[in-house]
Parts: structure tokens; C-alpha cells; sequence
């Protein structure tokens, strides 16, 4: 997983027995963050100013980093705010100030000396007590301050973090990110029965009005009630770019993809994260999710059964959710068909062109189609489709917002908040598959 | 293997030399295995006539590029006898041609295997339905008639009879009810636009919900086929799950889906025992949530936004700001309060339209579903809920509770235990309930002890009750008429 930041080790001894992190002595884990400016590219060329999150080691990215951390861990956070000074319409403005939430933990501490004196985070007012110059929920880093916060995480499971400092705002620059808080235990997302996985993968949802975000990068005020997304997003992405690789050069601030490749068979944990203000339902083709857990809390009525875990094709990510399901893909015995196309005596039953050279048959070719309803055939698409991306007979399927609008790149589609599935081919290789 | 498949091409190389298509097929790809000799000749008498009929025997370029398609020449049924549309006997160039009608048989597959010429269905569980693709209009209560894509039902008719039902969109597309175990084979055929004849916008069937999809049956078209004007293309499903699945075409979906081209989808269950009258949503196997049903009915939400209707209409689409979308008219079925109430439309596909769009009101073609729904107390009404909208609606019924018991095509109900124990019951209880864009819920209503009388299902967001009307928008006002998504529950 791209972009993920392994937690650093301070404790003595932690190394022993990894295996039995769940049970062993809680142990710290410390991130250094920075709260930057930079710009993300959307596929139809335009550029789109940003605030985000980097490894303060790091360069610019969106959205920020995942904090990988293990259970019971004291995570320490130290928030560096390089948030750049404004030239506003009637002179200099100074920066932001910055601050980071922690939905689903508790007892966040934070510190403004270096981690010498600890207390409760807490709001944060421009005038006094004022109520109504309410800024952060948080505490805060001023301009060019580091300041640190930190609570254990006493729950597995995955969570967001993201600005207390005028939410409204800071959350649609992007100032966010996700933490991963782990069993210990291998391959298994919770301490629930049902909960083991093959691997895993981070789905961010999120959404811009870039008009808005120029009005920032121009020192104007937020207009937090004339917000109209115009670019959705799976991971800092809009498709097509969703499902390019984790790194390429053309977008060297998105560094996270979206191609879920599995092979049949394969449990494949999707954790699914939302930051922007509106509800998404995500739509999985291929198949169900086996939905595990929501908000960092499994489904399960003891703690130790899965046996409130719930199929759903259609998620419905509120804002501030966080969830996470099981994908696999491995259709039955009894499919009308046999899928390799090893078994000779179940062909598929109806034409499929190109593969059944047909006279009947006038159809369009989709660019990632492999030409046969078999994972793993592959024929050639023709002169009518004469790119084919489809590399040995793997499928695709899409994983997308089912409000339809959200599929646009500011009015063009297909685009938008559309993740894709790869079923890879057995026996061969499956690029992106861990 | 290769080595096989090159000779068995060998046969038609020799009537149609250089054939691009066939050189692909000589690939990689393993063919045998699937190819009949049966099939190769019947191919090959196919092509041999096609390109007789086009001039180009012998020509070096590809039959299949310039070959005539028609429509009638689409369905793919394993049943595919006199009550089929596929019929070859129609066309006295075709091969097997016959003047005996019924005499069709031919391998459509390739499997090798051929229809009975009796009629008697080959494979007992295929169930074949046929959905058409083109545009038309609807009718709102205040007299706006609103251009609509949509589908179609086209099951039996005959070929030389599809264009007639050009400009006959219904929306919502067509219920499909099938049957838990059966295998549908499902057409859609291409039939293009009436209205916007510059428009070749290809169409798809994607099956909403379908478990283990593969791509090539799953209808989006970046990732599979999709149909141009006057094609067809037949998707194949397995129907193992039962439940409540929407559908619709995946091209340009912000538009198509917007423009009507959405549907549902009932697998009923294996657990059904008709001749018994018991029914039900799953096969709950006797524990709970109980999903035995005695009354049905499909509750398909669709927002219109009058202007985007407009706009494609008038070839004016490029205005269309889909992130700007705002429905006017909120429909149960198809229809708008009070029309919600009016009963099905016999048989839409059967009416000829004689005057236009005005008729539409009059005659429910292109809206022929009705929302009423009729019980005896004590009955207990499944409600199908379907919405592919872009919006959450929330529905009430004051005076009677909804219960939960399925969603997304699958019974709420946890893992199972150890021994095929049925999982813990995840029903739920609501007098609101909540559905996005995208899924699918079965509501049981048990009406046991309450009152005679009518109850009213309606859309709690209070905007979806209002029809801005025709005079009022071109005026710019904004004064609703009462309507949109209210329907009657009616308890004898």
C-alpha cells in the first residue's frame, strides 16, 4: 500500500514476536505530519489547488498519509504547519492555523512545547471565549509552529483524521487522512470471526468545488453554503487516472491508485474511507461486500463473532464514515458456464463477439474488454478497437458512486469517483496485486 | 492445440480467403473445444451467403465489417422456436430456410447442440426476455410531456415487427421476474432514437447487483461490449440469488440513467410454492426475518430534471450541467401523484400511437406501470423498493410499520453458523425509511389488526411531493403542484 506510514518503533523489545503484538505490551508509535499547499491534476488537464497532509519528510501529496499503527500503541503525532501566507485581495494575508481531529479515539492529548506538558485537546476561539469566533475544534499548530498530539489507540480498525481548524474548509482543501489501527494478528482486520483477509487495500472518498479552492489560493473568503462539487474522487483521483498505477510521474501529488486486482478466490479487504460533506453510496459490480466493520467497530453482537456482518452492493458512505468489507470474487459451480473456460462441456451459452466470430453481432468494444466472457482468453479486439489495454484476459469491473453525477470530470464523463476491480488470471501475473 | 485449430479453420479460409476475423480467431485462442463441426459449417453457410448478398466474395476485406446487420437477427435463446423472435424461415436467403414455419432450428450457440424442431424447449431452464432501446415521452400530471431514453419489453415480437416500437421507451424499463435457478438469457436490442436520429448512442443492460459478474455481461462499456444502433447483444445469467436487483444501461450513465434507462429485476425463490400460494422474498428457510409475502409490488423511484430532458430533446445537450441536477418531477413507477393510482396499462407495447406524445396520458404507453397497491387485512405486502437515483429518498406509510427484511438481493441476515445454522436476524423496524442511489430493499408491511382503509406511501423529503407544473416553470415561478412520489396503500 502506497503512502503508508510504518509506525517507528520506540519501545524496547517490540520486535520480539511480532505475531503476538496483540498481547504484548503497548508500545509508541510517532509520526511527524505537515500541513502544506501543492496542486493535484485531473484528467482533463486542469489543476487543482490543494491543502493536504505530507510526511513532513515528504513531498507534497493528497490525500495524506495512512497511519499504520498497531493496537494498544500510544501514537504520538507531530503536526508541522507550512501552510503558505496568502497575498489577499487588499494586502498580505497570514496563513491558517492547523490542528488535527481523531474521530474514534479517545483522551487526545496535545502539546505546543515539544511533548513537555500534556492536556486534553480542546477548541480553540479568535476572539476570547467568544462562542462565535469558534475556529478549531482542536488544539492548534499557528503558522510555522509544530505542535504534537497523541492517545492510544485502543480500538482496531480504520479511521480518519483529519483538521479541526474551520472544518468546512480545511476538510474540502484536503486536509485529511486515514489511520489503520491493527490486531497484530496476521491478516485479520479485527478480532472477529469472519474478519481475515488476503490483503488490503484504501479507498478515499472525497469531492473539490475547485472554484472554491481558487478563491483560497486568491486570499478570498471560503463560501462554505456555495459549495458545488464539480471533481470526485477515489483516492486523490479522478477517473481514468483511478486506475493508473500508485506512482506514475504525470501526477506526482497523487500517489495512491485505485485498481483493486485480486485474483478469484482472493479476500480482498477494502477500507473504505469518506472525508467530503456529502453521502456516497459506492456500488461494487462483480459482487457484494461483506461488510466487517463500520467507524472502527465490528459488526458483531460478543466482540468475538462477525455475525452481524452484512452483503451490501451499495455502501452508503455518510460523511465522516469509515468502513470495511471483504471483496472476493469466485463465482459458483452452478454459473450457467465455466469462467476459465477449462471445462469444455460448459461453454458460455450465448455469442459473445469478438471471440464468436459472428455476422449477427455488431457491438462496441470496450478498451479494458477482453473479447470472451472467459477470465483469462483473450482475443483481439479488431480494427474497430484498435487500443486494447486488456494485457492476458483479465477482467474489469467498476466500483463507483451510484449517485451518476459524481461520474463526470467538471461535466465530462466518464470520470469522477469510479474505482476499478481487476479480476487477475490464475497462474499469471497480476500488476498492483501485493 | 493451435496446431488443431488452424486446420479446423482450414474449411473456411477456403470460401473466404483472408478474412481478418478469422485470422484473430486462429490466434491464440483456443477454439476447438467449443467449435462443432456443425457450427463451423453453419458458419461458414452464413458467410458464404453474406458475402454472396454483398457483392464481396472473394473480396480480401472482412465480411464482417461490411456484411449487412439487421435486426432481425439478434435473439440468442435456447428456446428459440415460433414463439422467439430468431426466425430463420422468414428469410428465404438464410439457411435452413423453410416455408414451414417452425422449422428454424439451427445452433445458435455452438455448442453443438440444436433446438428441438417440436417447439419443446431444450433447455428447461432457460428463460429468454428481450428488452428494445430507444426514446419517447412521458407525461407528467400537469400536462409536460418530458423526453425520455429508455427500454422496452420486446419478448415475442416478431422480428420483422421491431421497428414498429421505435419512440415506445417506457419508463421505468420493463420488470424482468425470473426465477431462482433458471438461466436468463436476456436481449437488448438497439433500436435508436425517433426524436434525436443524430444521436448513435450505443446502449447496455447492466445487471445491478448480479454476484461474481464477469465483464462481459456486466454492461459497462469501457469494460465489455456495448450496442450500437440496430444490434443486439444477448447477456447470459445464471440465477442462483434471489432478490430484488435494479438495471440499467451503463453508457454515459449520468445521462442515460437520468434519462430513464432504469428497471428491476425480481429473482423470486426457489423456497416459492405457487401452487400452494405461499411466496416470498428469500428462502428464509422458516426463520426469521420471515419474508413470506401474499401482495407484491415494485416501488422504482426516478427524479426527473425537466430541463435536461429539454435539452436533449432539443439538441441542446451541451447545457446540461449534470452536477447541477435538480428534479421537478418525482416519480413511484414511472408515474407522478395522482397518476400513481391509475391502473396498469394493459398492454403498452400493444397500443399504436396515433397521435403523438399527446396520447401518452390517455393510453400509459410509455408509463404502464401503476403504484396502487390493494390488500385484505391480514395480508402482508412486499414492497420491492428500487432506486437509481441520484439522491437518498426517504418513504413512510404513517399507520403502518415497514419491516426491513432484505437488501441489496439479500435477506438481512448475518454469516450462517457452523452446520448451515441461519445466520442472526438483522431485520429491522422503521417509519422512515432510507434509500440511496443504488440500492435495492424489500419491505414486508403486516397488516394484521390495523383499520380498513387507505394509507398513503409517500416521500418524506416533502420536495419529492410537488410537481413544478408547465405554466409555472415557463413562467419562472416556483409554485408547486401537490403530486410526485405518493401512492395509496388500500387495505379491504
Amino acid at each position: 500500500m502506497r503512502g503508508v506510514m510504518k509506525r517507528m518503533l520506540t519501545a524496547a523489545g517490540v520486535s520480539v514476536g511480532m505475531l503476538l503484538m496483540a498481547f504484548t505490551p503497548a508500545s509508541a508509535a510517532v509520526f511527524n505530519l505537515t500541513a502544506d499547499a501543492g496542486e493535484i491534476s485531473m484528467p482533463d488537464g486542469a489543476q487543482i489547488y490543494m491543502w493536504s497532509f505530507r510526511d513532513s519528510a515528504g513531498g507534497f501529496r493528497y490525500p495524506g498519509p495512512v497511519l499504520d499503527v498497531l493496537v494498544g500503541d500510544t501514537v504520538t503525532v507531530n503536526l508541522t504547519n507550512a501552510l503558505p501566507d496568502m497575498d489577499g485581495p487588499s494586502g498580505p494575508m497570514s496563513a491558517d492555523a492547523v490542528s488535527l481531529l481523531f474521530p474514534g479515539h479517545e483522551n487526545v492529548e496535545f502539546s505546543s512545547d515539544g511533548g513537555v506538558t500534556w492536556a486534553p485537546t480542546g477548541p480553540a476561539y479568535t476572539t476570547g471565549g467568544s462562542k462565535e469566533s469558534l475556529r478549531s475544534l482542536a488544539g492548534e499548530a499557528a503558522p510555522g509552529q509544530t505542535v504534537s498530539y497523541r492517545f492510544v489507540a485502543a480500538k482496531p480498525g480504520t479511521y480518519t483524521y483529519y483538521s479541526g481548524t474551520y472544518p468546512h474548509k480545511h476538510v474540502d482543501m484536503g486536509l485529511v487522512g486515514a489511520i489503520i489501527v491493527r490486531t497484530g494478528l496476521p491478516n485479520q482486520a479485527y478480532f472477529t470471526t469472519g474478519s481475515n483477509y488476503d490483503y488490503e487495500v484504501v479507498q478515499f472518498y472525497s469531492a473539490v468545488d475547485p472554484d472554491q479552492h481558487k478563491r483560497i489560493k486568491a486570499g478570498l473568503p471560503y463560501q462554505n453554503s456555495a459549495y458545488l462539487p464539480q471533481y470526485w474522487f477515489v483516492n486523490g483521483r479522478a477517473f481514468p487516472d483511478t486506475i493508473a498505477p500508485d506512482t506514475v510521474s504525470y501526477l506526482p501529488n497523487q500517489p495512491m491508485g485505485a485498481l483493486l486486482a485480486l485474483y478469484p478466490k482472493e479476500r480482498l479487504l477494502v477500507r473504505m474511507v469518506t472525508f467530503d460533506r456529502d453521502m456516497h453510496p459506492l456500488h461494487s459490480h462483480g459482487n457484494h461486500l461483506m461488510v466487517l466493520a463500520r467507524n472502527g467497530r465490528p459488526l458483531s453482537s460478543d466482540g468475538v463473532n462477525g455475525d452481524l456482518a452484512i452483503e451490501e452492493y451499495t455502501q452508503t458512505m455518510h460523511p465522516g464514515d469509515t468502513q470495511d468489507g471483504i471483496f472476493t470474487w469466485d463465482p459458483p459451480m452452478n454459473f450457467g458456464f465455466d469462467v476459465y473456460g477449462g471445462d469444455v462441456t460448459q461453454p458460455v451459452p450465448v455469442i459473445v463477439p469478438p471471440e464468436h466470430n459472428s455476422v449477427n453481432i455488431n457491438v462496441g468494444f470496450g478498451q479494458l474488454f477482453s473479447g470472451t466472457a472467459y477470465l483469462g482468453h483473450k482475443v483481439d479486439l479488431g480494427a474497430d478497437a484498435p487500443i486494447n489495454l486488456n494485457a492476458m484476459g483479465e477482467m474489469y469491473v467498476p466500483f463507483h458512486s451510484h449517485f451518476e453525477i459524481e461520474l463526470q470530470n467538471e461535466g465530462v464523463g466518464p470520470g469522477g469517483m469510479l474505482a476499478v476491480i481487476m479480476i487477475c488470471v490464475p497462474g499469471k501475473p497480476c500488476p498492483g496485486h501485493p | 492445440m493451435k496446431q488443431d485449430s488452424k486446420a479446423e479453420n482450414t474449411g473456411n479460409l477456403n470460401l473466404c480467403p483472408a478474412t481478418r476475423k478469422i485470422d484473430l480467431m486462429r490466434g491464440e485462442f483456443e477454439m476447438k473445444p467449443r467449435r462443432s463441426n456443425k457450427w463451423n459449417l453453419a458458419k461458414t453457410m452464413i458467410l458464404g451467403l453474406a458475402m454472396a448478398a454483398t457483392g464481396l466474395a472473394g473480396a480480401t476485406d472482412s465480411w464482417a465489417v461490411t456484411a449487412p446487420v439487421s435486426l432481425g437477427t439478434g435473439m440468442q435463446c435456447p428456446n428459440d422456436i415460433d414463439n422467439m423472435p430468431y426466425d430463420w424461415s422468414l428469410d428465404p436467403a438464410a439457411p435452413g430456410y423453410s416455408a414451414t414455419p417452425g422449422a428454424e432450428d439451427i445452433d445458435w450457440n455452438g455448442d453443438g447442440a440444436y433446438n428441438h424442431k417440436s417447439g419443446l424447449p431444450i433447455d428447461p431452464t432457460a428463460v429468454c426476455r428481450r428488452v428494445g432501446t430507444t426514446d419517447g415521452y412521458v407525461k407528467m400530471p400537469d400536462g409536460s410531456n418530458l423526453f425520455i431514453f429508455g427500454f422496452m419489453d420486446l419478448t415475442g415480437v416478431p422480428e420483422a415487427d421491431l421497428i414498429d416500437y421505435k419512440f415506445k421507451a417506457t419508463l421505468p424499463a420493463p420488470d424482468i421476474e425470473v426465477d431462482e435457478g433458471q438461466s436468463l438469457y436476456l436481449t437488448i436490442t438497439n433500436l435508436g432514437l425517433l426524436v434525436r436520429p443524430d444521436l448513435a448512442d450505443p446502449h447496455t443492460v447492466h445487471f445491478h447487483g448480479y454476484a461474481h459478474a464477469v465483464s462481459a455481461f456486466d454492461g459497462v462499456p469501457e469494460m465489455s461490449v456495448a450496442v450500437p444502433p440496430s444490434s443486439n447483444f444477448t447477456y447470459f445469467y445464471k440465477l442462483n440469488d434471489p432478490g430484488t436487483y435494479g438495471y440499467h444501461c451503463h453508457v454515459e450513465p449520468t445521462e442515460h440513467i437520468a434519462l430513464g434507462m432504469v428497471g428491476t429485476i425480481i429473482v423470486n425463490p426457489a423456497q416459492n410454492n405457487p401452487a400452494a400460494g405461499q411466496f416470498f422474498a428469500y428462502n428464509d428457510g422458516g426463520a426469521a426475518p420471515n419474508t413470506r409475502y401474499d401482495v407484491a409490488q415494485v416501488i422504482h423511484m426516478h427524479d426527473l430534471d425537466a430541463d435536461k430532458h429539454h435539452n436533449l430533446e432539443t439538441v441542446a445537450e451541451g447545457r446540461n450541467v449534470w452536477a447541477e441536477f435538480k428534479a421537478n418531477y418525482y416519480t413511484f413507477n414511472g408515474r407522478a401523484y395522482p397518476e400513481t393510482l391509475l391502473p396498469a396499462a394493459p398492454d403498452p407495447a400493444a397500443n399504436v400511437m396515433l397521435n403523438g406524445a399527446s396520447a401518452y396520458k390517455e393510453d400509459y404507453i410509455a408509463q404502464p406501470y401503476s403504484s396502487l397497491i390493494t390488500a385484505n387485512v391480514g395480508q402482508r405486502i412486499l414492497l420491492r423498493l428500487n432506486n437509481l437515483t441520484y439522491r437518498s429518498h426517504s418513504l413512510v406509510i404513517p399507520g403502518i410499520p415497514m419491516h426491513v427484511v432484505g437488501k441489496d438481493a439479500k435477506i438481512l441476515r448475518g454469516p450462517d453458523g457452523p452446520g448451515g445454522v441461519p445466520g442472526t436476524d438483522l431485520s429491522y423496524h422503521r417509519s422512515a425509511l432510507a434509500l440511496a442511489g443504488g440500492e435495492e430493499m424489500d419491505v414486508i408491511l403486516d397488516t394484521t389488526g390495523l383499520a380498513p382503509g387507505t394509507y398513503f406511501l409517500y416521500g418524506r423529503e416533502l420536495d419529492t411531493q410537488a410537481n413544478l407544473s408547465l405554466a409555472d416553470r415557463q413562467a419562472g415561478l416556483g409554485v408547486d403542484n401537490r403530486g410526485g412520489m405518493i401512492t395509496e396503500i388500500r387495505l379491504n
